[in-house]
């Protein structure tokens, strides 16, 4: 069986072929015995990559101390917008502010923001989803009828509306994340429970008279934790860029905190670009490639893991 | 090897070889497999799940997935006019293998439900086939063959039926669209892949009965691939038993039943229940597990499981023995084996 | 079919009281009295405390909460919106004003994001493993990753500022060809994001549809490839790339307030922001209605388009 067939046109995918063949027949590929996760995450590249730009940033807006000398809110007006130097590695803002600074200290509130959000909204969405989802009933409509409610406000109008009545704040805007991010956690989580609910091994434990607190959480969140990481992973993505959004309108984090989003706000006024401020590209061109790196990164993961956990993907 | 090329032959698979590409890994999913296919006979593939029934069936249609290639091997079509196709040479989803599926060799899924495209109609679905192969034909013309094509399956109510899509149909009726689909251009052979294996007892005894009828009135060759013993005696005429990626044993059924010569398929009819023996039958499951295809035995594939194992079976596969005219065997020992009796 | 779209229709009722309700709530919680947003204030303020009482007692705004709800909501009904506390013009006729830009721009973006990413999304799915496919995939996650603000600034800057293509944001007012070359940059910024989105699910909407039988039972007919792919594979991932944009709709709202305001584009995002901004609850309220009638519109637009695409859905 060592011809290949002949007479057809060799391509690169039957030249692919012959490698794994030959590896194969000579026994190299051996049954891996590691997590199956892991290793298909490992195999992909882009989400290596993204881990590994996830831990530098985070590490630099953690660490931030350890990689600039200034202090984020040290103002010198002396120094106003000075373009990138040795003393200041992206320049400074407009108050002489240290830019690099900025993005790394800006960066802790905007993960903080962002990672926050997403973990309590899958919080309160997944444990609602899981428990209410599985017992039914008025409550499951209830609630139900709420997340439609919450659903069908598109997001930043509502985000909007929530801050000009609770004004502006960072708790705020990270509760305010939340209110408007569980539904759709909420959804997510239910419709993983109610097809679960179908399984038999649901079935069985149900049957052998086990608690429905102990059947949801013990039995069916473990089966949904693949999509609900997830799903956390692309909301952190989601509110990050929010955040970001929010601050070019305005609406977002007090303009005195340092956040990214209120970084690469110098561009804009009141939402209308500063095109005489566009040339000081230092100012904000840095802090948004940042931002998008980071963005990307949590994306790449996310959909990394979305592959690797989804068992009913071969290749 | 059936050397006597006579002119009932319609396809000959011979020494064909299949792997699979998924995971990076390489699957040899069919290791050598011959047989013929002759006109107006049925000729059975019976095996467990993952044997390379349905793998060979897709081969000869070239409906193979992606990651999977026919290594070697060839596939031969004889065309009523004495020429010569090799399937295995035509492009994937070229021309001439195009216009060879559907019209010559047609094919009918296991799931009919699956099989048919939810959102066409039944009629629709015919007609597409009928298009392809006669162009010509006026609307009116289509409609009255797809209705015609359902009538003759027995499909009641046929005019409306072209109307309807497969959800409205039970399964028993998705099974005969399918055949009607595939039986549409009269092809010269049907390929089954396990047709009854979703419906239950009573509706695949008339779908069978439906296939015996196109044997008889058309002389279309038909190839049917079942796990199921029982389908083997109601329909085959000659039949071949898989194993691993290869023909294990291949015959007449007659010959087969009568004489099995593999330690194989002896296990596999006396792990079934025969009727009319009474309650007290003595059924024997076949012992150990199918192998894992990524870490094979190095010799004869059912070696681990074998009786009559020795030595030699641990390390070589054994080459197809003719037992009798038309009867072969993969086995070193099939002489104790047919001594044993059943 | 109509009776569908009017059982739909009449479902959507009570959603439609519950949201109101609180729309009415925040009306009610914002600083300010809600007489301000009822009267043009240049007649409020020459008004008699007894006037006001009076005009109180007639709108029934002395009575409980509930009543005034719905007393509110029939106001509506008539198309009594308030009136804008800047101008003192009613804020339905300012409305009409803003809504054909909005309009407009969204349309576009749809229209572009729909296109586009469909195209790309099969062009992706069926060069699998290819170099095209991965690059388009990232592609696709750059553009969702970059902030859409951000997004417009570049395009700004390279379109508009350096190559000089495109005119610097504001609405086209000379002719069908001035207002396309207006309309182009906004709408496709806008319509980026989704455009991603839409290419991700198309890729592996028609993965999943290619991988089914009927894909291989449409090959063993004889079919050539492309009639397989389009007839058979992309007939039926389409129906969940449609449900999928029309619940990204809302999104494509949202947007469209940030694009808005980036391009100076004159409709009802840019509206809303600047209401906010000067506290005119009139105008916050009514946008913010207006943005959930869109989108329960669109959703029932989903649920015919997905009826009318997918003969299994049950029309009873």
């Amino acid at each position: 069986m060592s011809s290949i067939s002949k007479g057809i046109r060799r391509t690169a995918l039957d030249r692919k072929m012959d490698k794994i063949r030959a590896l194969e027949e000579s026994g190299k590929l051996g049954t891996k015995l590691t997590n199956r996760t892991l290793r298909k995450l490992m195999a992909n590249k882009l989400a290596v990559f993204g881990a590994v730009m996830f831990v530098v940033i985070c590490i630099l807006c953690f660490a931030a101390p350890l990689f600039t000398k200034w202090a984020p809110t040290q103002i010198s007006l002396r120094e106003r917008m000075i373009g990138p130097c040795a003393e200041h590695l992206f320049g400074t803002d407009q108050m002489g502010r240290d830019i690099w600074s900025r993005m790394l200290y800006g960066g802790r509130i905007s993960i903080i923001v962002g990672l926050g959000s997403a973990l309590g909204a899958a919080l309160i969405g997944v444990s609602l989803g899981m428990f209410v989802g599985y017992k039914g009933g008025w409550l499951d409509a209830i609630i139900l009828k709420i997340s439609d409610v919450f659903l069908s406000f598109p997001q930043m109008v509502l985000i909007i509306i929530i801050v000009a009545l609770v004004g502006q704040s960072l708790n705020n805007m990270i509760i305010i994340f939340i209110l408007t991010g569980w539904p759709s956690m909420y959804r997510m989580a239910r419709s993983k429970v109610l097809s679960l609910k179908e399984e038999e091994f649901v079935q069985a434990l149900r049957a052998f008279g086990i608690s429905d607190l102990k059947i949801a959480f013990k039995h069916m969140l473990p089966n949904t934790v693949g999509p609900i990481v997830v799903n956390i992973t692309l909301s952190t993505a989601m509110f990050i860029l929010q955040e970001a959004s929010l601050s070019v309108l305005g609406y977002g984090v007090p303009q005195e905190i340092a956040t990214w989003g209120n970084i690469i706000n110098v561009i804009t006024n009141a939402g209308v670009i500063r095109y005489d401020w566009l040339g000081y590209w230092w100012m904000w061109l840095p802090c948004a490639i940042m931002l998008i790196l980071f963005v990307l990164s949590i994306n790449f993961i996310g959909d990394g893991l979305r592959d690797a956990s989804d068992p009913t993907q071969i290749g | 090897m059936p050397e006597n090329n006579n002119n009932d032959v319609v396809l000959r698979v011979k020494d064909l070889h299949v792997s699979f590409y998924t995971n990076q890994r390489c699957n040899n999913v069919l290791r050598g497999v011959s047989f013929d296919i002759r006109r107006g006979r049925t000729l059975c593939i019976v095996g467990e799940s993952g044997c390379g029934k349905s793998v060979t069936a897709n081969s000869i249609l070239r409906l193979l997935p992606d990651l999977s290639r026919i290594e070697s091997g060839s596939i031969t079509y004889y065309k009523e006019d004495g020429t010569e196709v090799r399937l295995d040479q035509l492009e994937k989803n070229g021309k001439e293998m195009r216009s060879l599926r559907g019209k010559d060799i047609a094919i009918i899924f296991q799931d009919p439900m699956t099989a048919l495209n939810p959102v066409y109609t039944v009629g629709h679905q015919i007609r597409e086939i009928i298009k392809e192969h006669k162009p010509g034909l006026t609307k009116q013309q289509l409609k009255q063959e797809s209705i015609q094509d359902l009538a003759e399956m027995g499909i009641p109510a046929a005019e409306i039926r072209d109307g309807e899509y497969p959800h409205q149909f039970s399964g028993g009726m998705r099974q005969r669209a399918m055949i009607a689909m595939g039986m549409s251009c009269e092809p010269k052979i049907l390929l089954a892949d396990e047709p009854t294996t979703a419906l239950d007892v009573t509706i695949s005894a008339q779908i069978f009965d439906l296939m015996n009828g196109l044997k008889r009135d058309h002389g279309t060759a038909i190839m049917m691939i079942t796990h199921n013993m029982g389908v083997v005696a109601e329909m085959a005429d000659e039949v071949a038993v898989m194993y691993m990626g290869n023909i294990v044993e291949y015959g007449k059924v007659e010959d087969v039943f009568a004489n099995p010569t593999h330690p194989y398929t002896k296990a596999l009819l006396r792990s079934i229940p025969v009727l009319g023996k009474g309650r007290n039958q003595q059924l024997e499951p076949i012992r150990g597990v199918t192998p894992d295809p990524f870490n094979r035995p190095k010799g004869c594939q059912f070696c681990p499981r074998c009786d009559y194992a020795g030595e030699r079976c641990e390390t070589e596969m054994p080459s197809e023995e003719w037992v009798k005219e038309g009867h072969y065997t993969r086995c070193f020992h099939f002489r104790e084996v047919m001594k044993d009796g059943k | 079919m109509l009776n569908y779209i009017i059982r739909k229709l009449l479902s959507m009722i009570p959603m439609l009281l519950i949201i109101t309700f609180l729309i009415y709530l925040g009306v009610e919680l914002m600083p300010g009295d809600v007489m301000d947003f009822l009267i043009p204030m240049d007649q409020l303020a020459e008004m008699t405390p007894e006037q006001v009482d009076a005009f109180k007692a007639a709108k029934g705004l002395d009575g409980p909460m509930i009543v005034r709800y719905f007393n509110w909501l029939k106001d509506i009904c008539k198309g009594d919106l308030g009136y804008s506390l800047q101008n003192n013009m009613p804020v339905g006729e300012l409305m009409m004003q803003k809504l054909p830009a909005t309009i407009e721009l969204s349309l576009a973006a749809l229209f572009i994001s729909t296109v586009l990413g469909i195209l790309l999304g099969v062009i992706s799915a069926l060069r699998k493993g290819r170099l095209s496919d991965n690059l388009l995939t990232i592609a696709g996650m750059i553009g969702v990753a970059i902030p859409q603000f951000l997004f417009g600034v570049f395009c700004i800057i390279i379109f508009c500022l350096n190559l000089k293509w495109f005119p610097v944001g504001q609405r086209g007012t000379g002719g069908l060809g001035d207002e396309l070359h207006h309309l182009f940059l906004p709408a496709f910024v806008l319509g980026i994001s989704m455009t991603a989105g839409v290419m991700r699910y198309s890729r592996s909407s028609m993965l999943d549809s290619m991988n089914r039988d009927y894909v291989k039972t449409a090959r063993a007919k004889g079919l050539p490839e492309w009639k397989v792919n389009l007839f058979h594979g992309f007939r039926v991932a389409c129906t969940p790339v449609m449900v999928l944009i029309g619940f990204r709709l809302p999104m494509l709202i949202s947007g469209s307030i940030v694009i808005e305001n980036i391009f100076q584009w004159p409709g009802v995002g840019r509206w809303f922001t600047d209401a906010v901004k000067t506290q005119n609850t009139p105008i916050i309220m009514s946008v913010g209605l207006f943005m959930v009638l869109l989108v329960l519109l669109s959703s029932l637009l989903v649920d015919i388009f997905t009826a009318v695409l997918d003969p299994r859905v049950k029309l009873s």
